[in-house]
This record gives C-alpha cells, structure tokens and sequence, in this order.
C-alpha cells in the first residue's frame, strides 16, 4: 500500500538549490517562469481530492476543471468530484482538451474549443489556465488558433500555460516556440525507459517541469534537466494525495508514492 | 495525461471519470492479454481460454458464470458486447450533459402538444453548495425523456383538454427552470384530478431540482402515500432518490452515510414493492449500499450475475466498483456469501479470512473443498490453479472434463504446468498448441501455451525454436491494449522504419518476450549463442537482430574470433554495415582492431549488446531515437520501466526485474560463463562515455592516426544523442576540443562547430 518513506530529492530546490541542471544543453533558465506561484503546484485530476492541510506558502494546485471532447463537435465535461482545498491556495485550472476520431479542425471546433477553455477561465479564485492537449502534429494548427484566441480573451492577470511532451520541449525551435502562452509544462512521467533521455532546450519550458510521485528515477532526471531558477514544480500522483503526502510536501520534500492496483 | 485505473460508478452525481498520463508513448508488445478477452465475443461464446486470478474483476465474474451456468442469454450476450463497443468508443464523450436526444425529445413533444407555450432554454448542471471549481448534473437525460413520455400519454388520454396540457407543459417548464440554478416553482391547480395529481409531482420535482430536499421529500411521501394517485410507486422511489442525492450533497468532504443507509432502506423497500421502478430501485440500492455496505452490495451482486439478469452489465460495473474499495480486505468474508464472488477472490489469490493467519495451501485447500462440496468445474478450475502439487483426485476430475467443456482449456493448461519439464512435457504442450490452433482458440491462448512449452523445453535449440511469439496487441501507452495495426501509426508521407530492411513492430512481426530476452541478454554465454544465431530458423528481422546482440558483445568482449563467425548475418541483414564490420575483421593488430571496432558500434545508433524485449527498436537500424534509445546504456536492457502501463500491471519495484523461470537445460557451467561474461560487461557502463573514454585514450595512444577525427566525431555524435549523458559531458569537451585542436579542417569539425550543435 503506501510507501511512507520520502524521497530524499528536497522538492524545495525551486527556491533553495543553486543551479544544479542547467548545464549544457538546458535553455535559458530566466526565458519563462510562473511568476507568483508557489514552488509545487499538484496536479489535481477529476478524482475527489482533500488539500485542505496543504501549505499555500509550498503548495499550489492545477486541478482538472473540465475535459474538451473536440470531434465534428465540442463537447464539454466540467468537473464532478469534490476538491477542498485552503481559501489562500494560488490555483489554476487544467483543461484537458481530447481530440475525437471524429476530430475536425474548423472555424467552428477552434471557436468552440476555445469558448470551452473561456468557460474555465473565470472561474473564481484562479490565476491562470493550463491547457492539456496532446496535440498530433496534424492538430498542431488546430491548437494554436484555440490558443491565441484562448490569450485574446483572457481575463486580465490570468496566465496560459500548456502541458507539453518532453519531445516538444527537447530542442530551441520546436513548434510549441512561437505558441502565444507564458509557459510549458514539460510532463517527465511515464516515459518509460526513455526517462531522463533528454534535455530542455526550448525556453517556454524552462520555467517548470512536471514529475510523478511514482517515479523516483524520473523526478531526480527532470529536475537536473530543468534549470532551478524560478521553476515551478509540477507534482502529479497516481491515485487522490493523502495527508501525509501533503505533510511531505509542506516540509519540502516529494512523497515517493508506491501505492498501485489491486 | 491519462488515468491509472478508470473509476465507474452507478450513478449520476459522482462520476469519476480517467484522467491521461503524459507521453511521450512507447509502444509494449503484448503477447498475453492477461486482464480481459481480446476478443468478447468469442470469450462470451465460451472460449474463455485459461482462466486466471489476473482478469479484471467483471471477466472473473462473466467467466464463473460461464463455467457454471446457466449459459449466458441472447440479450446478456448483446447488452455487454453494446457495452463493450460504447466503451471502446472515444468519440463518446462520457457523460456530464444529458444526452441531447432526451433535450430533443422533450422539445419535440413538448412543441406538439402546446405549441402556444413559448420556447424556454434547458441547463442541467449546478455547482454542488460551497465548492467553487466542480459542478454536478442536476438534471439527467432521463428526466427529460420521461417528461416527454408523460406527456405523449397525457396527451393520449386528455387529447381534448388543450389547456390543461399547456399547464401541464408551463408545470414542466418551471420544474426544468431549477436544472442549473434556482427557477420557478410551478403554480398550483385545482382541476382536474390528473392536473392535480401531476402538478404535486412537478412541486416535488421542482424543490429535488432546487436542492431543497425536505420538502422534496414530503410531497414524494404524499404521493407515495396517495392511493388514488399514478404516481404511486414513483413517489415512493423519489423519496430514496431525495435521500441519495442529499446524502451526497450535504456534506463538504464525503457522502453522508446516514442518509445513504435511509436512502437504501427507501430502495430496499421499493425493490421488496416489486413493481416498474424495483429495477432502477435495485441499482440506486447498489449505489448506495457500495458506499455504505460494500460486501452485501458484492454478495447480491454476485449472485445476480450468477443467473440471467438483464441488468448483468450494470451488475458487473457495480461489481468492479467493490474491488476500488479500501474496505476491500476487510469486508470480502461477507463477500464471499456469493459463490461467484467466492471463487473470484480464490482465483485472486486473496486470503479467504484476512483476519486469521494464513495457512499454507489455504487458497487451494479452500477451493478444493468447495469443489468437492459443489462439484462446480469452475472450483476445479480454481482449485488446479492453485494446486501447489499434482493431486490425483483433481487429477482424475480434470481427465473428465470433456473438450466441449469451456474450462477444457483451463484445465489442460494445468495438467500440463504440473508435468516436469523436458522432451516429453514440451511435446505435449506442441499438440496442445496444435490443437488449440484448429479450435481456433485466441492467439493469446495459444501464446500462452507457447510460452508454457518453452519452459518445459529440454535444451537450447528447442528453446529456441518456441521463443519467438506473435504479439496480439499492443499498448502504446495512450490507448490501452490495441491491435499493432491500430497502436503503430505513420504519418502520412512517413515510411516504417526498418530493421533488416524489413519494417519494425508491424501486424504479424514475431518478437521475444521479457523472459526469453533476458535469458538469452543474461544468462547464456557466447559460446552457446554464437551457434545459436548460425543455427537459429528465426524471422529474418529477429535473427538479425540477435545476431547484432551477439556480435556486440563479441566486440566489447573483445573476441573477435566469435565476433567475425557472425558477419556474413550482419551483412546479410544490413549490407551498408559491411565496410565497418569488414575493417574489424580484417585488422591485423589487437589496438587497430579496438579502433575499427569502436567504429563499427558507433556507426549505427541501433548497436547494442542486448536484443529488445517486446516492441523492436522504434526507430528501426538507422534512425537516431529523439529519445535517446541509441546505443545502450549501463542497464544493458535489464531495466524496463515501462511495465508501468503495460498489460503486465503496475510494476513492484522498477529498480528490479520481476523473477523469470530459467530454462531446466541450462547448467551450471553454462551459467558461470554467462556471469563471467555479464561482470566483463557491466564495466563498460553507459555507452556515450565508453566510446568517449575508449576514443580519447585511442587518439591519445595514436595521435597521428588517420581515422582520429571520424573517431573523435562518431564519439561526440554518441556523447549528444546517447543515455545519461550529464556523466559523460566532460568526456564530451575534451572531444570536442581535441577535435577543433588538432583536427580543425575536418569534416567533423565542420559538422559540429559548437559543443551543443543540433545534430540534423
């Protein structure tokens, strides 16, 4: 069940290590931050989630606000379960936007996508988006004019941010470079035995990077590959975060997470 | 991102729903689809093959079902294959909306019947009190569809009583206006009797949709309560509806137990009425007993599954929820008050009273006993699945099960696991093979037998011979077991990389599975595998790429003479390698032969002392990996994290291989050779820095060489594109300026100006 032992990674190493990753080969590390926000965001998935102990001082939340089904048309699932969470918590709201079979790029789906991530955006209490998509290469035009019309309509001090595979973030130019959004999330879990085969170059993603708490091997790669100054730390966990994960997390340190199936 | 396990619940409000890992996604052969059928059809149909404690808990519960009986209907059959097919559909969006064919319906008619009353819009979702980012469906698609079909029938019935059935349609009106916020209440009525009567149902409804359940509550009772009323029976199941979605609304942070318990005695009574709403009732009953009294919602469920319901398909939904409880251990002795779901824990391997201590055998002992109380073949199933040894008394009964039989298959799998390995048991399970192939039973079944007929292979060649299997599927990490058809896909323009000239992890490809490839990686010495590949019958792509496995490792052992026995299959394979391996062979000197060597492993960023388990190497023999799969590194292979989201389940301890079974023939000889050879092998470490170690002292040793700069080159090519490359970034600038230094007008000089060129 759960492995209480914690990872002796100090997770705090956005705002205490000296430069440790950003060696040859790591973009920039001032190109793209989170200005604001604490050094651990968790990701929140639509699980029922209680982060009513976590410290907004160490801890932040990106919790799944709704699901984008984009086929011949858009549908929208908004969050069912319950998330708690301390009144003071810095939040944002995660949009995970799913291309269907019967997926159509058109002036119609870019709007409609783009009026669904609106939805998320006045939520209360938030600071910003994040946008999940998975983009093909064939929908990456697709995503990109949900984005810019996404930045053009967006509250005023809301952020945009995306999730991005460690591919996109693995050279200078990739094609997420010139994507009108603050910053890039790239995602170092369940890359297989491709974890920590690689380095980031693309500047949109220097400012943050996302680990699992199941995957001790990839946390250590990702932060090395990732420049510490002001990088957020993204923290997803397989199943709903516990009380002690949380306790873990307010002292600084990652919770290494060994519960699994039955 | 993707999700880990997918949550199903019964009901409307809290409908967990799978969120997505992140990719990239690597593609994971799968030979034996071990959590459900790969084929439903034919698993309804009987042929369950080899039924074990590893399918998902509603294949457990549908295979008892089959083992036992009654046969499964025509409807079961059809409402889980529909089941089935909407949940492999990724364009149904899961539901948070009501569908909008129950919008239209009850658009359409209500346009029909009172055109006169104006068009008004239709929400249905509310954020649940105090919560801020989350929200629930208020009103679902059976409302809407119902109140469409109430009012077809009022419309029937009062055909002449036009603006009666206008009223009716404003009542409903004001009652949809609470779907996604507060609205109207409907105006009340004094005639006549059927208006009446439905207007207290639509005040009902209308405080249910305002979340004010207390009232709700009441005016459900008085219809309940009214005899004279239609609406009877309806009342009576709404006031446990009022109940249940209290129960999960009222509180901040979890449902409200005490009122799931009222709600499911509200159910329990309306179930126990009989009637048109004791089905719904059931499931609602289901819902909340899950939450509240998880081992009697498993043993009823259970027990339905085990005879024909035309709800089976819900009941194993319901069903699987169970096993998601935290509670599980703690309740399954109540559990296991159903035989189905008795002998699904027994197959599982779960103790059969956790609170007790263990004895050895008790899973076995247990399933024997209730075989022999039953007489079940599904228990005899479970019982020589656990059976620790072979047992003549299960022995004879497994003799007796007839080939016409669906556990027929189980039961010969593990006859023959019991037998010894050797010529004898391995020839068995070849005309077992034989004969599972002409019944047409699954590949995965026949994959399965394949591999049980490896381990009873009695030497090397045989082995061999049965290692290369067809995978059924694949899992690209993204959606889950696949055909290789579907799971490999190339965009448009693109060729398949290839591996031998052949395509790489295509339909029809024949790999090794992690066992056999790290019995061959690990446990096998050169001497043996040499023979091997010169010998081997394998595919053309597969032998290839042994042969590159052994050949490299040859090379690092420095044995040219085993090395070179295998370069007329590396050309044969790849021919654009023939200068690089041609150069090694004909060296004249041990140090020359070293340099030509490093050149040959550095040529191509497929090269690596280990053949892949699974899926092949993506980018096939040319292409360099944008991952970094180029060379080796320290591991040599041994490492696979990525049972993680394959079929093979969570992964224990990703730092360690899971247990293999070694093949009988292997002595210890063979062994202490393979360990020499693996302890030879494990200092040369991560490929980058062995080429930047190896080359740099070459260069150094031999400074006037011509072949320095491509060496110099090759290495610093590795060094950018190779794994666990912040070990070897030292070694990387010493490369990099011993080439600008002295060999500045090369053609590798001029390929990589600066240190973190982009190689292109």
């Amino acid at each position: 069940m759960v492995d209480r032992a914690v990872l002796a990674v100090a997770l705090l190493v956005a705002s205490g290590l000296r430069g440790d990753g950003a060696g040859p080969g790591n973009a920039a590390p001032d190109a793209h931050s989170l200005a604001g926000a604490p050094p651990i965001v968790l990701w929140a998935w639509e699980e029922p989630e209680d982060l009513r102990t976590a410290d907004p001082a160490h801890v932040g939340v990106a919790f799944l606000a709704e699901r984008v089904f984009v086929g011949s048309k858009v549908e929208i699932v908004r969050r069912h379960q319950r998330i708690l969470t301390p009144g003071s918590i810095w939040a944002e709201a995660v949009i995970r936007i799913e291309a269907t079979r019967a997926f159509e790029d058109n002036a119609t789906t870019r709007r409609a996508a783009a009026d669904a991530v609106l939805q998320a955006a006045h939520l209360p209490g938030i600071r910003g988006v994040q946008i999940d998509f998975d983009a093909t290469a064939q929908q990456r035009a697709f995503y990109a004019e949900v984005l810019r019309q996404v930045r053009a309509a967006l509250p005023a001090g809301e952020h945009l941010e995306i999730t991005a595979l460690v591919s996109w973030c693995a050279q200078p130019q990739s094609w997420i470079h010139a994507l009108p959004v603050d910053l890039a999330v790239p995602m170092n879990f369940r890359l297989g035995e491709h974890v920590g085969a690689w380095v980031v170059r693309e500047p949109l993603c220097a400012g943050a990077t996302g680990i699992s708490t199941d995957e001790p091997e990839g946390q250590a790669s990702a932060l090395a590959a990732t420049p510490v100054q002001k990088r957020t730390v993204f923290l997803f966990a397989p199943l709903p975060w516990t009380a002690d994960q949380l306790a873990a997390l307010n002292r600084g340190n990652v919770p290494h997470d060994r519960r699994g199936a039955r | 991102m993707r999700g880990l396990k997918s949550a199903i619940i019964v009901a409307a409000l809290a409908l967990a729903i799978p969120g997505n890992s992140c990719g990239p996604f690597f593609t994971e052969m799968i030979f034996v689809q071990q959590s459900a059928p790969s084929n439903l059809k034919d698993f309804l149909d009987g042929h369950i093959g080899v039924v074990q404690g590893a399918l998902e808990p509603r294949y457990l519960a549908l295979a008892y079902r089959i083992l036992s009986g009654p046969a499964l209907t025509a409807q079961e059959k059809s409402s889980l294959l529909a089941a089935h097919e909407n949940s492999q559909d990724r364009d149904a969006a899961p539901g948070g909306q009501p569908s909008p064919d129950a919008t239209q319906q009850w658009r359409e008619e209500r346009a029909r019947v009172a055109p006169g009353v104006s068009d008004v819009s239709l929400g249905a979702v509310r954020p649940i009190p105090g919560q801020q980012w989350q929200d629930y469906t208020n009103c679902l698609s059976d409302a809407f569809s119902n109140a469409a079909r109430t009012l077809a029938a009022r419309a029937r019935d009062h055909a002449s009583e036009t603006a009666e059935l206008a009223e009716w349609v404003r009542g409903q009106d004001a009652v949809f206006s609470n779907c996604s916020g507060n609205g109207e209440l409907p105006q009340p009525v004094s005639k006549p009797l059927w208006l009446v009567q439905d207007r207290a149902y639509q005040t009902a409804a209308a405080h249910f949709y305002r979340s004010e359940f207390g009232p709700a509550q009441e005016l459900f009772r008085q219809i309940a309560a009214d005899r004279n009323s239609p609406l009877r029976s309806l009342g009576a199941f709404m006031v446990g509806r009022c109940l249940l979605r209290q129960a999960t609304l009222s509180l901040p942070d979890k449902n409200d137990d005490e009122l799931l318990r009222q709600a499911a005695a509200e159910f329990g009574q309306v179930l126990e009425a009989g009637g048109p709403y004791a089905a719904p009732a059931e499931d609602l009953l289901n819902f909340a007993d899950l939450r509240i009294h998880p081992s009697r919602a498993a043993a009823r469920l259970g027990d339905r599954i085990s005879r024909p319901d035309a709800r089976i398909e819900q009941h194993l939904v319901d069903l699987a929820y169970v096993s998601r409880d935290d509670r599980w251990l703690s309740f399954q002795q109540d559990d296991r008050k159903s035989d189905l779901v008795d002998w699904a824990l027994t197959l599982e391997g779960f103790p059969i009273d956790p609170k007790k201590t263990q004895p050895p055998n008790e899973v076995f002992e247990h399933a024997r006993d209730r075989w022999r109380q039953t007489g079940n073949v599904a228990w005899l199933v479970a019982a020589l699945e656990s059976s620790p040894a072979p047992d003549a008394e299960l022995a004879r009964a497994a003799a007796a099960v007839q080939p016409t039989s669906p556990a027929w298959v189980s039961v010969a799998y593990a006859r023959l696991r019991m037998q010894s390995a050797g010529a004898a048991a391995r020839a068995a399970a070849e005309d077992l093979i034989r004969e599972l192939t002409a019944r047409h039973e699954s590949p995965d079944t026949v994959n399965l037998f394949t591999i049980l007929a490896r381990k009873k292979a009695e030497s090397l060649p045989v082995y061999a011979r049965l290692s290369p299997l067809e995978p059924t599927g694949a899992d690209d990490g993204e959606d889950g077991f696949e055909s290789l058809s579907s799971a490999i896909t190339v965009p448009t323009g693109q060729r398949l990389s290839t591996m031998a000239g052949l395509p790489v992890n295509v339909q029809g490809v024949k790999r090794l599975d992690e066992e056999t490839a790290r019995v061959l990686n690990r446990h096998l010495p050169l001497k043996d595998l040499v023979p091997l590949v010169l010998e081997s019958t394998w595919p053309r792509q597969l032998r290839f790429e042994l042969a590159m496995a052994v050949w490299t490792r040859a090379v690092l052992l420095d044995r040219p003479q085993e090395a070179r026995r295998l370069t007329p299959a590396l050309i044969a394979g790849e021919p654009g390698w023939k200068p690089w391996l041609a150069a090694y062979d004909a060296a004249a000197r041990d140090d020359e032969r070293h340099a030509v060597g490093l050149l040959a492993l550095m040529r191509f960023p497929s090269v690596r002392p280990y053949i892949n388990a699974g899926a092949g190497r993506e980018e096939g023999f040319v292409t360099y990996s944008t991952y970094r799969d180029n060379w080796w590194c320290a591991d040599m292979g041994d490492f696979n994290y990525s049972t993680d989201h394959n079929y093979g389940g969570a992964y224990p301890n990703p730092n360690q291989p899971p247990p293999i079974d070694l093949p009988g023939f292997l002595t210890p000889a063979m062994e202490a050779e393979a360990d020499r050879e693996q302890a030879q092998l494990a200092t040369v470490g991560d490929a980058p820095e062995y080429f930047g170690e190896q080359v740099l002292a070459w260069v150094k040793a031999h400074p006037q060489d011509s072949r320095n700069s491509e060496l110099l080159g090759f290495a610093l090519r590795a060094m950018r594109n190779g794994c666990n490359l912040e070990k070897s970034a030292a070694l990387k600038r010493e490369a990099f300026e011993t080439l600008h230094a002295r060999y500045a007008q090369s053609e590798w000089a001029r390929k990589y100006p600066t240190l973190d060129t982009e190689d292109q």
